[in-house]
Order: C-alpha cells, then structure tokens, then sequence
C-alpha cells in the first residue's frame, strides 16, 4: 500500500468516526451510529476509486478524459442518428474512395518488387538515334557485347511466347518465357523446389540432349501434384524434350506484365535449319533485357559506359547497328510509365472528393453544434474550462473520423474487387491491390486528418464568438458572428464547387476522349469474327514446306464448314500484340542497309482480308495459286503506298522487304494489290504502313485463324475450329479461341477503366457539391423566414422570393465555378503531360469539357437551390411571423 | 442526474473554495458547513467531495496538512493558496453573472 493509498484511508477513517460522533451526540446508540455513518459513506472503494483518479498524473488523466469524452460523444451519435448516418455515410464514401485508389497505387507503385536489391535493376532497351523516344528489344549479339559493360553487376535476356507442351498430361498450350541462364541470377531469387538455370544452361542439350525448364508452383501443382514431384521429370515443349530442373516459389512472376507458367531458356533459338538462328543475327531484334547495376555504380554511369560501347559497335556493325543507341529504364519506371500519371491524377480526383465531403461534414458538425451553444455555454459556466469543451467537440469528430473510416474500408473492400476485375492488363500487379498494412495506416491518417478538419471549424467557430461571458454574452455574441458564419459557409461552398468543376472537366476530357476511341475505324470488321492461334512443333513439322502444306489443308476442311462464311490465317492479326517489323528496300532507287526504312509485314493467307473484313481497294487477293516458286509478290495497305510509293503506280512497283523463309535470299517482290488501313497495336496508334507476304511463299510455323461465323453460329464455328484442328493433328493444341470483338473491347479497356474512374469520382463530387450547396441554401432559407414572411406580407411576389433565393445559391456556386474554371485552365497543362499517352484525339483542353463542364455544374447548383427557393416561396407569411 | 441536491462539478468548487476562505477545515467539516449555510438544500456527498478536494489540490488551489482535530485525533485540514483566493474571486464573479442570467431567462420564460 503506498502512502497516499494510506493518506486515503485514515482520511476516511476519520471521516466515518467523526460521522459517527455527530449521530452518537444526537442520541443514536454508539454502534447503530457507526453503521449510519459507514452507510452514509456509501461503497468506499467506488469513491476511493474516483479519489485515486483525480491524485493520478496528468498523462493518465488527460487519457481517460479523452477515453471518456470519446465514449460521450459515441453516445451523442446514437442519440442523433440522422446526423450520424449522413456524416458518416458522407465520409465513408470519401474515406472509401481514397482508400481504394490508395491500395492500387500502394500495389502497382510504392511496393517494392520481390526482388532482391529492386532499386538497382533496371530494363536495358535499344533506340532508334533517328528516332528519340524508340524503345526496341536487343538481338542476341548485341545483348552479349552489352553486358560485358563493367558497371553492370548482370544482366539477362528474355523473351516471352507461347508453346505446345505434351508428355505431362493434356497437350496444351503454355506462357513460356525464353531467357538466358542469368536471369534468376541477375533477379536474385531462387527455386523454391529444385533449383534455377545454370551457367550454360543456354546452350542446346546441355543435359544430356535434353534443355533444362524451371516451371511455376502453379503449372507444377496442376501437372504433378506438387512442386516437389515435378523436379526431375521430362517434358516435351515445342516437340524439343527438356528435363523440369526446379520449381519457382508460389507467386513468383517474371516478367511482371505476363504470366508465366514456365522458363526455358533460349538453348532452341541457337539452332536453326535454314540461314543463321535467330541468336546470330544482329539485326534481329527480339530480347528484352534486365541488368544489374553494380554495387556503388549510378545509372548515368552505367549509361555511360553503355553509350561508349554502343559507339564501338556501331562502327563495327554499320549495317545493323548504325543508329543504335541504349537506355536504361529503372524496373518501375518500366512498367509503370503510363499509368502512373494516370494513378496521381485519380489520388488527385478523389482527394478533391474527400475535401468536398470534408466540408459537408463540417457544416453539419457546425450545424450541430450551433444546436448544442446553450449546453456548451452552462457547461462552460459551471465549470468546465474551453480546453474540456473543444476536447468533447474534437472527440465527437474524431468519433465521426474513425466510424467514417470503418465504414470506408468496408466500401473499399467491395471498390478494389470492381477496380481489380474491371482494370486493364497493362496496370502491372493491380490484381496485387489490397487492404496491406500500409493502406489502413493510410485510411487511419485520412480518419484523423478529416476529423482534424471538420472538428476544427466548430471549434473555431465557438473559440471565435467566445467573450468568458456567460449564456446571455454567448447569446449576444453569437448574434454578431451569424454573419460571418455565413459568409465562412460560402466561401466553402463555393471551394466546394471550384473543386467539383476540376474533376468534372477531368472526367469530360476522359469521357470525350473515349467517345472519340469508341467511335474509330479499326479498318476490319470484328463482329462474327474468331480468331485462334495454332503453332505447329518444329520437331514434327521441320520445313517451311511441311507448315504451307498444313495451313492449306485446315483453311480447306474449315472453308466446307457451314457455320463459317470466310476464313484465313495471318501473322499477325491487328490488336493481337504480335507484330513482325523489317527493313525493305525498293530496287529503283536502293539504298545501303543501314538507310533503309522500317515497315510492318503481315503474312497471310488467300482469303484473311475476306474474313477480317479489310477493303481490297486496287488489284488483286492473294490465291491459292501464289505459292514457293511462283512469281513473288506482295499487296501493300494505303500507309505504306501513301509514304513510300508516292507518285509511283503502285501496282507493278517492286519491293524487297527483309524476309524469306527458303534458301536464296530475301526475293524481290511485286506488288499486286492494295487494300484498306488497319490499327495494328491498338486503336488510339495510327494504322502503321504494312507490307501482306503470302504465307505460302514465307511459311510460318505459327499463324492466326481468322473465321468469319454466319451470324448467330459463332458457337458452332469455335466448334468446327476445333474439330478440323484435332483432327488433323490431335497434338495441336487451339490458344486463344476468342472473338475479335474482344480484341476490341481490351483494346479499350485503359480508357475505359479511366473515364469510369474519373466519371464516377466526378459524380460523387457532384453529388456532394450538391448535397452541401443545398443544406447551405435550406439553413438560410430556414434562418430568413421571417424576412421572407415579411416580404411576402409586404406584397412581394412569390417569384421574386424565389429569384431571391436562386440568385444567392448560385452566386456562391457561379463564384466556384469560375474559380474553378480558372484554376482547370491552369492546371489543364499540368493535366496534358500527364495524361497525354492516355488521351486519344482529345487535347487537355478540350473545348466541349471546359464549356460543358460548368453548364452541367451550374446546372446542378439551380436544380440544388431550386428546392429551399421553393420552398421559402410557399412560406405562409402569418405562420412564418408568428414563429418569432 | 435529477436529484434536486446535486451538485454539478464545477459549483461544488466554488462552494469549497468559498468555506475555505473563513478558516481552515477537514473534510467532515466542509460537508457539514455547506449543509448548514444553505439552510440544509444543499447535501455533499462524499463521492463528490474528497475527488474534489484532490483535484483542487493538484491544481495546487488548496493544500492539504495532517493536524489535530477537534476531537483529538489526527485530520487532514485543508486552507485555501493564493492561487486558490484568486480563482475564488474569479469564479464568484462568473457565479454572479451566470445566475443573474439564467435569473433572466428562467424569470421571462414565465408564462
């Protein structure tokens, strides 16, 4: 027992006895006295409890009158429950909101990658010097002289396709990514079963004529069972056997804007059976690569270094490396070039959300306790100091705050399943997004910097009009501040509205820019349209020859079928991610290699343009009859006549594009036809110029159906794709069976993903903006009864008394709007570089978003004033007066 | 609440303070001599006093020193600080305004 603790108790010892003595003298029987006197102590250990309390510290004193104040003003809730929802439904859709943009740009940007050391591994790409900005992959060759570069500590090559895997259940088709052994190296991760690639591993049938493959946790659960029992185990991918050497751990993704379900390595590519393999050939650039800066090096000194080497290589390989320059990308920077504008401009859009809502609920705190100024000011009299009443109405914030955040993190819980689903594939590590400890600590500090701010302005309402008068000063006092309270709210409103235009123009420019994308010509017609891709194993199908003679028995079986109207094949098929890029040269007027222009090839078979719906616009289609030995010949699309064969007939030029697949080098060709434009990559990139081959002169061992389905048979057509495949060859497996429409649709799904985004967020401004204007115009309307009373009285019109309130509620809203209007002119340009790769045919200034953005919004305003105006129109004048 | 004998917090201060500006006492004391100054209206429970008498002496208004008692034992007596004297003005001078006020309203409202 401590002193004070025995302090305590002769205190109360003394107190009883002498209790006691008082009942004794009054002519009580001693003992009877002494139960009186202890009665009338009451429980002692209650009140020694609370006597305690007030001898404790400070610190623990100050806590639990917070702690107490925070249970009041919970109490203080339930006993408002229409205020409680609204402010807290108000928050949590703020709150909410943040919170799910917060986790996506906690995932896809502030995460570190589950590398080791992320921060010194950087993407290695080529460039065009001609061209500022190109970013190509590497050849082979140039990656081997590269990475002897000093300052890299590594550096990988990889590449990513797919491939037809048997010998391990099903045939099927797998993501493979071919790389070179150091990629696990250079990333610094290990197998989880097994082990990763090693040194030579890239050369072919380094394990006794088998290659070595590392699979996915996932591929080896479906195939084996388990990550353990695929160790070891032989595999037949692309017809090559290979020996399973390690599995990678659950999770594990490389590259990360792909999803492998196995490594192999680039041991096939070195062998070829016309010309020299791919990994001989330096102007054929096909490999991304990652390096490793090393320890103590800085980016400009690796590109340094980089730079020097390439300047030696471009002298020594003029022909194919004349104009190479490199660049060294950090990992992030990589992958999240393009949307993290896009990311920061959302934080941006919902943070405007969050300080709307923000203000509404500090008008309702304010409201609220405008309602509670007679109960503050006796409590103030009575005792209790300022600081203990700013305490109780920041403890009723923060009550607000914390239940507005839970509630939000409920919605954003539901907001994160619809981003994540609804989300473009090109947002690296979306599908990551969740509630991480990062993100609640981020909800927690949004709860208290909300409460912090909307709990501020009553608290400094009340500090303001406070005098240390007693009720009746409170009440003169708050006579003189109604004014320039009102005058405060304005001011907000109108902030409110500056805010809502900025995200509402945002969103128009989004939304228009997508109408814009939506309503391109992709140059083929997608509707009944399937597409599906077939790759035939080299080890079964070893000749260009064997791979014609294939495609032209299927494209025969699928032409008798009755649910297809057309078919052909192609490589590529426009928005596929396929592309082929070469060189050409034009005989009458040639130039050396190096000089030569870049254009894109599509080799196809007769029939593709039919069924992909392009126009032939001059000459002839490609038939049956242009095959290896006939005459070559080519069709070229309008790009490419409009910017390489100006002035020329076109039809009869001769060109000799870099591309042949039989010995006797690249034939010179003659063009035959020209047909319509097509968006290749995507549909916001300009048709490039194309060169079309026929694949029977340059056979390729993987090709594109393209089945045009009678209308309504697009089931039986996937069907029939599927039969004629299987039963030519049951090894041949069908990826990618799908319509072309969706091709389409994925195309625009980043701008769709982000005209929702930003549309939705401009909604809820909206809604908010409105919801504040109209209880700013009721509350007025509700305090100037008497006024209007009297006016009407007086004879006033009922339309003048609603003009009157209309042109007060939209003075406050056209002062924000202008505000506003000049504040998303300035920022417009900020707006343009961030979202000019996200924009399509749209300028940041788009005229029809900054007119219609504060037409919408002023319209908004009327229809928000409309309600208080009528309703201070119907006022009954003899009620209203009599009120007072 | 509405018992008609209690005492908010802040007025039971003030009524402490103000029996302890005429002489020391112990707490026994105190209760008694608000009940019989206010004619026996106002009743001071112990749970209220003794925390008030601890928070007004850690507040450093009064202070509190074990002397003998009129009955011969030992009692904490407690005497008013200087500090505590300046605040009783205070807080006599907020009383008057405040009752003359609620004087005001609570007479007006009368129908």
């Amino acid at each position: 027992m401590s002193r004070r603790d025995r302090d305590l108790d002769r205190e109360f010892d003394f107190h009883t006895e002498r209790e006691a003595l008082e009942r004794q003298a009054a002519g009580v029987d001693p003992r009877e006295a002494r139960r009186q006197a202890a009665l009338a102590l009451g429980t002692v250990e209650h009140w020694k409890e609370e006597a305690r309390s007030e001898q404790r510290g400070a610190v623990v004193d100050a806590l639990a009158l917070w702690g107490r104040d925070l249970k009041l003003a919970l109490r203080g809730l339930r006993r408002a429950p229409g205020f409680a929802a609204v402010a807290i439904l108000t928050l949590a859709l703020g709150i909410g909101a943040n919170t799910a943009v917060f986790s996506v740009v906690e995932a896809v940007l502030l995460r570190p990658f589950p590398f080791a050391q992320p921060q010194r591994l950087s993407y290695l790409w080529e460039t065009d010097s001609r061209h500022p900005g190109s970013q190509m992959p590497l050849s082979y060759p140039d990656f081997r002289d590269l990475r002897q570069v000093p300052a890299l500590a590594g550096a990988a090559a990889f590449t990513v396709g797919d491939l037809p895997m048997t010998g391990a259940g099903e045939a099927a088709h797998v993501r493979a990514a071919s790389v070179s052994d150091t990629l696990f190296t250079v990333l610094g991760v290990n197998a989880a079963k097994g082990r990763a690639f090693r040194a030579g591993e890239d050369r072919p049938g380094s394990l006794g004529g088998r290659d070595a493959a590392v699979f996915s946790d996932a591929l080896a659960r479906s195939r084996f069972g388990s990550a353990a029992a695929a160790v070891g185990r032989d595999v037949v991918l692309d017809g090559r056997p290979y020996t399973i050497v390690g599995v990678m751990p659950a999770g594990f993704q490389f590259p990360l804007d792909d999803h492998e379900d196995l490594w192999t390595t680039v041991a096939p590519l070195q062998i070829s059976t016309s010309g020299p393999p791919m990994t001989e050939q330096r102007g054929a650039h096909w490999l991304k690569a990652i390096v490793r800066l090393a320890p103590g090096i800085a980016p400009p000194a690796a590109a340094a270094q980089l730079h020097t080497l390439t300047q030696r290589l471009a002298r020594q390989y003029r022909d194919d490396d004349a104009y190479r320059e490199t660049r060294l990308v950090p990992l992030l920077a990589n992958y999240t070039a393009t949307t993290e504008p896009v990311l920061l401009v959302l934080l941006a859009a919902v943070g405007c959300v969050l300080l709307i809502a923000c203000v509404n609920v500090a008008g309702l705190m304010l409201a609220r306790a405008l309602r509670r100024r007679g109960e503050f000011a006796v409590r103030a009299a009575l005792g209790a100091s300022r600081g203990a009443v700013l305490r109780q109405l920041l403890c009723e914030s923060l009550a607000v705050g914390l239940l507005g955040a839970g509630a939000g993190l409920v919605l954003a819980r539901i907001a994160l399943i619809g981003l994540v689903r609804l989300g473009p594939t090109g947002i690296v590590r979306l599908s990551d997004a969740r509630l991480s400890p990062p993100v609640l600590v981020f909800a927690l500090g949004l709860a208290l910097l909300t409460a912090l701010v909307f709990g501020l302005v009553p608290a400094l309402d009340l500090l303001r009009s406070e005098h240390g008068g007693g009720v009746a000063a409170t009440m003169l006092a708050e006579a003189r501040t109604v004014a320039s309270r009102h005058a405060w709210r304005r001011v907000l409103v109108a902030a409110q509205f500056a805010l809502a235009l900025g995200v509402l123009t945002g969103a128009l420019v989004l939304l228009h820019s997508l109408t814009r994308l939506v309503g391109v010509a992709p140059g083929f017609q997608p509707a009944h349209v399937l597409t599906a891709s077939v790759n035939l194993p080299d080890a079964r199908y070893p000749s260009p020859g064997d791979d014609a003679a294939f495609f032209g028995r299927l494209l025969d079986r699928l032409r008798a079928q009755p649910a297809i109207v057309s078919v052909g094949a192609a490589m590529p098929v426009p928005l596929s991610g396929n592309n082929i890029a070469t060189s050409f040269d034009r005989p009458a007027a040639p130039l050396p290699q190096a000089e030569q222009p870049s254009t894109q090839i599509g080799v196809i078979t007769p029939g593709y343009f039919n069924a992909m719906g392009i126009p032939l616009l001059h000459g002839r289609d490609f038939t049956d009859q242009d095959r290896h030995g006939s005459p070559e010949i080519a069709i070229v699309n309008q790009a490419f006549a409009r910017q390489y064969l100006k002035g020329t007939a076109i039809l009869g030029e001769r060109l000799q594009p870099g591309i042949s697949a039989f010995p006797g080098g690249d034939p010179i060709r003659t063009v035959v036809g020209i047909v319509g434009d097509t968006r290749q990559r995507s549909l916001d990139q300009a048709a490039p110029p194309m060169i079309y081959i026929p694949q029977n002169q340059v056979p390729f061992d993987g090709l594109i159906l393209v089945a045009r389905a009678r209308p309504g048979a697009e089931a039986a057509a996937a069907a029939a794709i599927r039969d004629a495949v299987h039963g030519m060859d049951a090894d041949i497996p069908i990826f990618d069976l799908k319509p072309m429409a969706a091709a389409v649709d994925s195309s625009l799904a980043p701008a769709r993903f982000n005209a929702l985004l930003l549309g939705l967020f401009a909604a809820l401004a909206l809604l908010l903006a409105a919801i504040g204007l109209y209880a700013v115009m009721a509350q007025a309307v509700a305090q100037r009864r008497r006024e209007i009373g009297i006016r009407i009285a007086l004879g006033a019109q009922r339309r003048q008394i609603t003009g009157l309130v209309l042109r007060e509620g939209l003075r406050m809203a056209g002062l924000g709007i202008g505000a506003g209007w000049l504040l998303s002119w300035g920022l417009s340009r900020v707006l343009a570089s961030a979202l000019a790769a996200n924009l399509y045919d749209t300028s940041a200034m788009d005229p029809l978003a900054l007119a219609g953005a504060p037409l919408l919004l002023a319209s908004i305003a009327w229809a928000a004033c409309a309600l208080p105006a009528r309703r201070a129109a119907a006022a009954d004048p003899v009620a209203s007066l009599r009120m007072e | 609440m509405g018992k008609p004998n209690d005492l908010v917090q802040g007025t039971l201060d003030l009524l402490i303070l103000r029996t302890l500006a005429l002489e020391p006492m112990h707490g026994w004391a105190i209760g008694r001599r608000i009940q019989q100054i206010s004619g026996e209206v106002l009743q001071v429970q112990q749970g209220s006093l003794y925390p008030a008498l601890y928070r007004l002496e850690r507040q450093r208004l009064v202070s509190g020193r074990w002397r003998q008692s009129e009955t011969g034992r030992q009692a904490r007596f407690y005497s008013l600080t200087p500090a505590g004297r300046r605040r009783l003005e205070t807080e006599q001078a907020q009383w008057r305004r405040l009752s003359a006020a609620i004087n005001l309203v609570v007479e007006e409202a009368q129908p």
